[in-house]
């Protein structure tokens, strides 16, 4: 990427760039895929730099994108319903907000959506457009058994150049809901909490608390 | 003494490929490309690193903070993401905490296994040849650094390559590619900024988040694997992969044991794991990660693949597991 179009991408970010010149930028993005990851990076890095966890700013961005771009270019947002799991959402969520940076640019259809919705299944075709960091996350999670193999198979390959926390990131984006088995460690508030997360036909057994584990 | 322009040019070739050897690489080394290798395996173990990854896969890029540090013997790590969620992961020892801010939540794993955040890729010269070629390709800056590039080509679809960009200093992977056999990418993990040794400081591993309304939960104990023999064999392995281990492990909530056989060729590896066949529906094939995985039934087992391969390699081995009665 050169220095005239970064300078020009910055200026779009910033809402100063002309709407003529939004317009030619956001339809050559459209289609230049290297071009749309080098200015993902180009925008995490910024962000990195400025020290911004968040997404900050990401909302109106896409607001911007959205009115630089015209509805015609934005697509319904037929199909998004609620997911049914609770622990489809933050995980969804999470996998589509990972690439936010990418979603900010191109995400055509995302952008009509309102914050912290997230497609489900039935939104899956929208994966080309809707980028997520593991392609299991654009329409499904995990099931806890696979997950589980994942994360032995991890284990078990630390000879063999695995990277084990980025193995422990794709799990936990791509965790399950209801299988999910997690026990209350330090209130009655967790306790309640856990019970939304566990199915109700729950092992007692499976359900006791590690001593080696507990944080007070 | 007078040197000829001969002598000259042998000297120079000289220097220039001891330039290109991590430091403290001595003279007795037979092959920089696996010199190169060990080098990072050394520098995984010892040194400290901080710094920002952006990781691309399928065409999607996410930015971390990462940081490792080792205090008294002790492996500390922080994984943050700096996007979405603020995801993030904070390792002490044998004890991961994933910290969900937007569910106020933290989950606690245990991390009982010696893997790393950055794991080194094996360097004995064993493992080279036979199916997969290593070499030093050219100097390139990566986090503005300079960096050797190394490239492990493979021979053949069943395995993966890798790209290497070796700090030139230390031999620290500031750039890894891993890519098929035609060159496509699969996954690139780059720093685009880096600290490292001394000057990583033990403030960085510290969350920022104040976790005291946080709910802290646990996974159930897990049952160690322990080493056993298999009944079962593959009749089509892939040229070079072999049986490297085999277990029995029994995952969280589930009521009997499976079999866990690990195949390698030296440098790829994959896990069949072998139970029996239950109710609950698994993909017949899925991408996680960088991870390919396979599954299949045969009479009433349930065999499924894993490994850093192409999806082809998986379902070769998950389909060639035969039961030796």
């Amino acid at each position: 990427m050169n220095d005239a179009l970064k300078m020009q991408i910055s200026a779009f970010i910033d809402g100063e760039l002309p709407e003529n010149e939004a317009e030619l930028l956001l339809r050559r993005l459209s289609q230049d895929l290297a071009m749309r990851h080098q200015v993902a990076e180009y925008l995490a890095i910024g962000r990195c730099m400025r020290r911004d966890p968040a997404p900050a700013g990401m909302s109106e961005l896409r607001g911007r994108i959205a009115r630089a771009l015209g509805e015609e270019l934005l697509p319904a947002a037929q199909g998004m319903t609620e997911p049914t799991s609770r622990f489809v959402r933050p995980a969804l969520g999470f996998a589509l907000a990972a690439s936010v940076a990418v979603l900010a640019v191109v995400g055509l259809r995302q952008s009509v959506l309102p914050d912290g919705e997230v497609p489900t299944q039935a939104a899956a075709p929208v994966s080309d457009t809707a980028p997520a960091m593991t392609q299991a996350a654009a329409s499904d999670v995990l099931s806890d058994e696979l997950r589980h193999m994942y994360l032995r198979h991890s284990a078990s390959s630390a000879d063999f150049g695995t990277n084990a926390m980025i193995t422990r990131l794709v799990s936990l984006e791509l965790q399950g809901g209801e299988r999910v088995r997690i026990d209350p460690q330090n209130s009655a508030a967790g306790t309640a909490a856990i019970d939304a997360f566990t199915p109700p036909d729950e092992d007692a057994e499976e359900k006791a608390v590690d001593e080696d584990l507990r944080v007070d | 003494m007078k040197l000829h322009f001969a002598q000259y040019a042998a000297v120079g070739c000289l220097a220039a490929v001891f330039s290109m050897l991590p430091a403290g690489a001595g003279a007795e080394d037979k092959s920089a490309p696996a010199e190169w290798l060990r080098g990072m395996s050394r520098v995984l173990s010892e040194m400290d690193y901080e710094g920002t990854v952006i990781r691309r896969q399928n065409g999607k890029s996410e930015a971390l903070k990462v940081v490792h540090k080792n205090i008294d013997g002790v492996v500390h790590e922080r994984l943050v993401t700096q996007e979405g969620n603020g995801l993030e992961i904070v390792r002490v020892g044998d004890e991961a905490h994933c910290i969900l801010p937007d569910r106020k939540s933290v989950l606690i794993e245990r991390w009982d296994d010696r893997s790393s955040l950055f794991s080194a890729l094996p360097g004995g010269d064993i493992r080279f040849g036979a199916h997969y070629d290593l070499s030093v390709v050219r100097e390139e800056r990566v986090a503005g650094r300079p960096a050797v590039l190394i490239a492990v080509r493979p021979h053949d679809q069943f395995r993966y390559g890798h790209r290497l960009w070796l700090d030139r200093q230390t031999a620290f992977p500031l750039r890894t590619e891993l890519v098929d056999h035609n060159g496509e990418l699969i996954e690139e993990i780059k720093f685009a900024d880096i600290l490292l040794g001394d000057v990583v400081s033990k403030d960085a591993l510290k969350s920022s988040l104040s976790l005291d309304d946080f709910t802290w939960y646990a996974e159930p104990a897990r049952t160690p694997p322990v080493a056993s023999r298999s009944d079962w064999t593959s009749d089509d392995l892939p040229s070079g992969f072999q049986v490297i281990s085999t277990t029995a492990e029994k995952f969280p909530g589930a009521e009997a044991p499976v079999t866990h056989i690990v195949y390698s060729d030296g440098l790829a590896s994959v896990s069949v794991f072998v139970g029996m066949n239950s109710d609950e529906t698994v993909a017949g094939q899925a991408r996680i990660g960088s991870a390919s995985s396979f599954s299949t039934v045969l009479d009433e087992y349930r065999i499924t693949a894993v490994g850093e391969v192409p999806q082809e390699t998986v379902k070769r081995i998950a389909s060639s597991m035969r039961h030796i009665p």
